[in-house]
């Protein structure tokens, strides 16, 4: 049975930098958790705490399977890692990297070799089972280094970006593979990542994680459609923020006047008449239309400033008549708006999102880094 | 505003071809991206273009002066690394100012170029700083504005943007295009990354194993690839086995491995020739199984689903064999669920219809 892994109150300080901050995370049994930050956000830190290779402070507790491996070495944790560093035998092919473990295990010469080659397939490796490390690109020996701990029958896994050194369309094609491999073994993956297509491709949850703090996590469909900060909205999906107050509370909506002179209609909300909110539109909610003249709210009037063809999606940047800047993102058609046009955006007051405006302001509560 | 042309250009290494017969003109104030996996030969083009490397046979035009034996110094080229190359001990200023100094500039036109660089590069407040006190995108920031204070009008940019974080990326990817676009720069950018590619170019040119396989807008080799290669690399394509088995004035007929029948616009091929259909993943859309017999509705079952925000992505096991990707933009819940039978509908009129390659697929779609 694939473990359960519970991480309490965990911090990990390095001189004064906290590099992480009470963490608090459960991954159930059989569970696909993906880490998700940017650099510099505690996500390998954690990963290197549940494998034992880094020491958390004092109070920190890590627990697999209910049992507190505080003071268990790594070798003793039965857990699978991949590393953005690869380690392979140098001396031993593909083949013989990969099937030594299941040999180590008593499976036979014949059924190891098998399974590797198949794997190799998978990993868009095939032919090059004969080849010693040394003759293989960096790419391919992160993939052989990931190929390796799948077939260890270590029933946890951590990856640490394992799909980062590699070709970006090779990329691509691994990913769905890794879920769809890491699920028919039935064990549990705890895999950090900075990149939120990944994340969102392979994870059961997702676990986000800002300067060494946890702010959010949930299935992807979860923290898509609910981000409890503006950071989490913007990381997730490119999004547009205007900052002003609430004018007047409704039954199903909030009208709003913008720092900008413009007026939007929210999404239902709970916060009260004359409260400083920043209201969020992702640039995929955002319709573009040939200028229309029209006064009502969240219709914007502009210009575009950019426009390009991004692999069946078109993106604009229309540059407001006060020259703030908003982002669209829709599906690629036909016909497209050329920079230089007069448009009208538009989006539904239900594609809204509502936050408290930030104590220290719009830009620090974006920052990435 | 300098043009670049690339005449019957080979790099051999002993037995090893890295470039073929590469012929390419690169227009005044153009944005081109050299695009293809790794070892296609993109940075060996790349750096025979800046004079790093010195091709076997070919000749490098620049703005009609023959430069192919010219050194790398004379050729008035900025030049952006993937890892800066940034001097450790100097601070940003200096870093910047290295370019114009070298070009024996006086002390004021120094100044001046260093400050529009750092301008619009967005580091007017980190002049002082020095490279251990900045961040990844600040170094990357550094190596952009260093390669535009040099005056130069030509800017290759090597993988340039390949060690920030995906989503830092996806926003300096538009600001490069703007800077470059703002100055009137001729922009060369080395990359294996497609949605960059997309993202920053006017023409893309894909490369594979040292030849260019083909160029154009990102329209144009996204809707009409002219190599299966291609079809795959850019963006997310179904490939769908069939038999041409009808053809008409306005189309043909293909019938796929199940019987089903797709239309399309194709007129070119015979019938009863093997074709391959490449389609892209947002180009279907599923219904139900209801709508079996209208035109383009092709019958399958769903076997995977994963929500990505902005698009659900279904994998669908169609009962012609081929495992499919399908991609609606989501605005709404998913409609299906995993195990339902259900119809895809293709929109054809986006699909590009190849001859079925003698040595099979396989090569074809090869990643490498």
């Amino acid at each position: 049975m694939s473990p359960k892994v519970e991480l309490m109150h965990v911090t990990k300080k390095y001189e004064n930098l906290v590099a992480l901050n009470d963490l608090n995370l459960t991954i159930n049994n059989g569970e696909y958790l993906i880490l998700l930050g940017p650099t510099g956000s505690g996500k390998t830190t954690t990963l290197l705490i549940i494998a034992g290779l880094v020491q958390p402070e004092k109070g920190s507790e890590i627990y697999i399977d209910n049992l507190n491996v505080n003071n268990i070495p790594t070798e003793n944790r039965n857990i699978g890692f991949v590393f953005a560093q690869y380690a392979l035998f140098p001396h031993l092919d593909v083949i013989d990297n990969l099937i030594y473990s299941p040999r180590v295990k008593g499976e036979s010469l014949d059924e190891s070799r098998k399974s590797a080659r198949e794997m190799l397939e998978l990993m868009v490796l095939t032919g090059r089972g004969g080849a010693l490390p040394k003759v293989l690109s960096g790419g391919m020996k992160q993939r052989v280094a990931l190929a390796r701990t799948l077939m260890s029958g270590a029933q946890l896994l951590l990856l640490d970006e394992p799909l980062g050194a590699l070709d970006a369309r090779i990329r691509m094609a691994l990913r769905n593979e890794l879920r769809k491999i890491v699920k028919d073994l039935k064990i549990t993956a705890i895999h950090a990542t900075n990149d939120i297509i990944e994340a969102f491709l392979i994870a059961d949850r997702i676990a986000i994680l800002r300067e060494g703090t946890l702010i959010q996590i949930g299935t992807p469909a979860e923290v898509y459609e609910n981000p409890k900060s503006i950071f989490v909205a913007n990381f997730l999906s490119a999004t547009n923020f205007f900052a002003g107050n609430i004018k007047k509370i409704e039954k199903n909506s909030a009208l709003m006047e913008l720092d900008n002179g413009l007026k939007a209609e929210t999404n239902k909300t709970s916060k009260a008449e004359n409260s400083r909110i920043v209201l969020g539109v992702r640039a995929e909610d955002i319709q573009i239309k040939p200028k229309i003249k029209i006064n009502k709210p969240n219709y914007f009037q502009g210009k575009v400033e950019s426009s390009k063809f991004i692999s069946g999606t078109n993106r604009y940047e229309v540059y407001l008549e006060n020259k703030e800047r908003v982002i669209v993102r829709e599906k690629a058609t036909r016909e497209w708006f050329e920079e230089g046009e007069q448009v009208t955006i538009y989006f539904h007051p239900r594609e809204t999102l509502i936050f408290d405006y930030p104590e220290d302001g719009l830009e620090k509560a974006l920052e990435l880094e | 505003m300098p043009e670049v042309k690339l005449s019957n250009i080979s790099k051999h290494y002993d037995t090893v071809i890295a470039v073929d017969s590469v012929n390419l003109t690169v227009r005044n104030g153009e944005y081109v991206t050299l695009l293809g996996p790794s070892g296609c030969g993109k940075t060996t083009t790349l750096r025979i273009i800046a004079g790093l490397t010195q091709p076997t046979e070919g000749e490098v035009i620049i703005d009609g002066k023959d430069v192919t034996f010219a050194p790398a110094g004379n050729r008035d080229i900025g030049f952006v690394f993937q890892h800066f190359e940034i001097f450790p001990f100097w601070d940003v200023w200096d870093n910047v100012g290295y370019g114009p100094k070298l070009r024996g500039l006086d002390e004021i036109e120094i100044e001046k170029r260093v400050w529009e660089a750092l301008d619009t590069t967005k580091l007017a407040d980190k002049v002082e700083n020095f490279p251990d006190e900045l961040n990844t995108p600040e170094l990357q920031r550094v190596g952009v504005a260093r390669a535009l204070a040099t005056g130069a009008k030509l800017m290759l940019f090597d993988e340039a943007l390949g060690a920030l974080d995906p989503k830092v990326k996806a926003i300096f990817q538009h600001e490069l295009r703007k800077i470059v676009k703002k100055n009137k720069l001729t922009a060369i950018h080395v990359t294996h990354d497609q949605l960059e590619a997309m993202a920053i170019a006017d023409r893309i040119i894909v490369m594979r194993k040292g030849r260019i396989v083909q160029i154009g807008e990102p329209t144009e080799l996204y809707y009409a690839p002219n190599d299966i290669f291609v079809a795959n690399f850019l963006g997310e394509s179904n490939f769908i086995e069939g038999v041409v088995s009808n053809v008409t004035e306005t189309g043909s007929e293909i019938r796929l491995r199940d019987g089903s029948i797709l239309r399309t616009d194709e007129k070119a091929i015979k019938r009863g020739r093997r074709v391959v259909i490449s389609i892209r993943h947002e180009l279907l859309k599923i219904h139900s199984i209801e709508r079996l017999g209208a035109l383009n509705f092709i019958p399958g079952k769903i076997i995977g689903y994963r929500f990505l925000g902005d698009r659900h992505s279904y994998e669908v096991k169609l009962d012609a064999g081929e495992t499919i990707g399908v991609k609606e933009f989501a605005h709404a819940p998913p409609s299906f669920n995993i195990e339902d039978i259900v119809t895809v509908r293709m929109d054809t009129s986006l699909a590009v219809v190849f001859r079925y390659p003698s040595d099979g697929l396989a090569p074809h779609l090869s990643l490498e």
